[in-house]
């Protein structure tokens, strides 16, 4: 089992040191990707997702953030404690990773295929030919028309699904072995987020690379993941494989979530039950559950300290005190 | 919930309508080069107490008949007619009054709030408009709206940054019921939220409904929060209604391709579900320049010959029962 594993997350803890006050973004968050897999982040706006894969690529800006604590341990290295260098040839070779915002995360004076030969000539020694013979390839791959012209355009030619299309051919082109999707389809219309997800599904039987994506949706999740993990405040509350995750979910939390969740094939009138209230102030955490104040199972510990993870039952980990007592720790 | 409300009487009327704006090109003299379409002859109604969903990609036309119905923009052809009444025909005086019967909720609640207002000014503003003029008398009203919205009257002295994103489209929902109005036009007003403050949104929104028996014009791209909150949907694809039908009948029994296409490509969050997606290649044509014939062509799996030569007519299959 452990040999096939890829990355692993242990309690780690990323602070921003404002003006304003500490932010705990990420304030203990676990987790554990397998080679070749598919783990789902899901969590609202504010929950830490993104800082936790920016955190994984030690992409976090200092000042002001922080990585106060935890361990990221990639392919048996820690990457919290590898040095810049070792790190400029993990990023972009073996992990990869893709934004939301295909606009602002290309370059829009370059051309679209110097952007992609660059990654390739960097990371893979090649030449200008090869590289771009290679990048005509990819684009090809992924389905571009006429890929040999449009190459030579700039990324302004290019509709919002093209140019994600694009930032994919970028993140593969090395042949990664994890990559990290940050909300790669939420900005796209559902009939192309349906061809890009298609395509990504595609290129993992192809590539055979392990991708973290991260997503609000939970139907995304659903279609393209074996894992999920939820996130809530900065914390990892649940995290197990994706059916579970819908038949017998375990956190209130995730309850609160799928009770939120307008259905499409339900066709008796659908009563939401949201969670009442708002996420908490990050910057004044309560001192007890991050989520006890909106939780309708509260006890009187949850206000008091903080829940453990917990493995309650195999491979699905916990953190809530619900299941504090028959779980076992895990650490 | 359907059955109960027997009120057949149409509140809103839209005929044949068509928004194109102008293209120009040219820096000292502007010449006219052509049209965007952006509504090209669009006919629908909305019952009394009912909502009506409109959706479609980015693009489709369906903000711009928000937009026009209120006459925030001038229709290029074409009706809206509201409570019998014709608005196009109105003079600006007139229309002014009427706006108070039919209100508007945006998407952008950063954008749509002013920021240096204070909440309860903000939500007093419609009603000092519309010629209340004692101050007391506003600020009873603003309290009485914030509550009905869940919110609290102290919140009324504090201005929009200090509300998160959900509370905040509250406040846009408060300043559309200022006015006790008949039809809010709410243009994607919860797209920008997470989950479980949408459902609490939605849920808002079908109590008022419910309690000041208000009517809808729901536009979003999220066909599941369309499904949920709508008696009927009305699918757009470039400027046109491609279908629209009673919400149920049109999600267990699509017609048109592109409805069947789009409500397949919506992921959906059960991991045991079967799916037979259909994809759609390509993108949206260009609202300048449409496809001849049906313009849904260039993409259709059941394209045929005559798609390309002809418009097909906008007719009714079923009746619709609702």
């Amino acid at each position: 089992m452990d040999q096939e594993l890829l990355l692993r997350v242990k309690e780690l803890r990323t602070y921003f040191y404002t003006d304003a006050g500490d932010i705990k973004a990420v304030d203990g968050v676990n987790l554990e990707i397998q080679i070749g897999e598919t783990l789902g982040v899901v969590g609202e706006s504010g929950s830490g997702k993104s800082v936790t894969a920016m955190s994984i690529m030690r992409l976090i800006p200092i000042p002001p953030g922080k990585i106060v604590s935890g361990e990221v341990m990639f392919n048996g290295k820690d990457l919290l404690k590898a040095s810049e260098d070792e790190l400029m040839r993990i990023r972009g070779n073996d992990i990869a990773m893709i934004f939301q915002d295909p606009m602002t995360s290309l370059n829009p004076v370059l051309t679209v295929g110097d952007q992609i030969m660059e990654a390739i000539m960097l990371h893979q020694k090649a030449g200008r030919t090869e590289a771009k013979k290679k990048a005509v390839e990819m684009l090809k791959r992924v389905a571009i028309p006429e890929a040999e012209v449009r190459i030579d355009n700039y990324p302004h030619q290019f509709s919002g699904g093209m140019r994600q299309r694009v930032m994919i051919v970028m993140a593969l082109s090395c042949n990664p072995k994890l990559l990290i999707a940050n909300e790669p389809t939420t900005a796209l219309d559902v009939t192309i987020q349906a061809q890009i997800l298609d395509l990504m599904n595609d290129l993992k039987r192809e590539y055979g690379a392990a991708i973290m994506l991260i997503t609000h949706d939970l139907g995304i999740v659903a279609e393209l993941c074996q894992k999920v993990l939820v996130m809530y405040a900065g914390n990892t509350v649940e995290y197990t494989d994706v059916v579970s995750l819908f038949t017998k979910p375990m956190h209130p939390y995730t309850w609160g979530l799928l009770g939120s969740l307008p259905k499409l094939d339900v066709w008796a009138k659908q009563h939401l039950e949201p969670i009442q209230g708002q996420p908490p102030d990050l910057r004044n955490l309560p001192q007890g559950c991050n989520f006890a104040q909106r939780c309708n199972h509260k006890k009187l510990i949850c206000e008091q300290q903080k829940p453990t993870w917990l493995e309650n039952e195999p491979g699905h980990f916990v953190s809530c005190f619900l299941y504090e007592e028959e779980g076992k720790r895990h650490d | 919930m359907i059955e109960t409300k027997k009120t057949t009487e149409t509140l809103l009327k839209v005929e044949n309508l068509k928004k194109y704006f102008p293209i120009k090109k040219g820096i000292a003299v502007q010449r006219y080069v052509g049209d965007l379409k952006a509504v090209d002859g669009v006919s629908f109604e909305i019952r009394r107490g009912e909502t009506l969903g409109l959706v479609g990609e980015s693009g489709c036309g369906k903000s711009t008949i928000g937009r026009v119905i209120l006459r925030l923009l001038e229709p290029s052809k074409g009706k809206v007619i509201f409570e019998g009444k014709v608005l196009n025909q109105l003079s600006h005086e007139e229309m002014r009054q009427m706006r108070s019967q039919m209100q508007m909720i945006f998407q952008d609640s950063y954008a749509s709030l002013n920021p240096r207002m204070r909440v309860g000014d903000i939500i007093a503003e419609p009603i000092l408009i519309q010629g209340v003029s004692s101050r007391a008398e506003r600020e009873k009203q603003v309290c009485k709206i914030l509550e009905v919205v869940g919110l609290s009257p102290y919140h009324g002295a504090r201005y929009p940054h200090e509300f998160s994103g959900g509370q905040r489209q509250r406040i846009g929902i408060a300043r559309a019921l200022a006015l006790n109005p008949k039809l809010i036009i709410c243009d994607e007003p919860v797209s920008a939220l997470d989950l479980s403050i949408q459902a609490q949104l939605i849920n808002l929104l079908e109590d008022l409904q419910k309690e000041y028996h208000l009517t809808y014009l729901f536009i979003a791209h999220d066909l599941s929060v369309v499904k949920h909150i709508s008696n009927c949907v009305a699918v757009m694809y470039l400027g046109k209604i491609a279908e629209l039908a009673n919400s149920e009948e049109l999600y267990k029994n699509p017609q048109h391709p592109y409805t069947i296409a789009l409500l397949s490509a919506i992921p959906v969050p059960d991991p045991t579900a079967k799916k037979d997606r259909i994809i759609l290649k390509g993108d949206v044509p260009s609202p300048v320049n449409p496809p001849s014939g049906c313009r849904f062509h260039t993409r259709c799996s059941k394209v045929q010959t005559i798609c390309k030569e002809q418009d097909p007519n906008y007719r009714e299959l079923e009746m619709i029962i609702s």
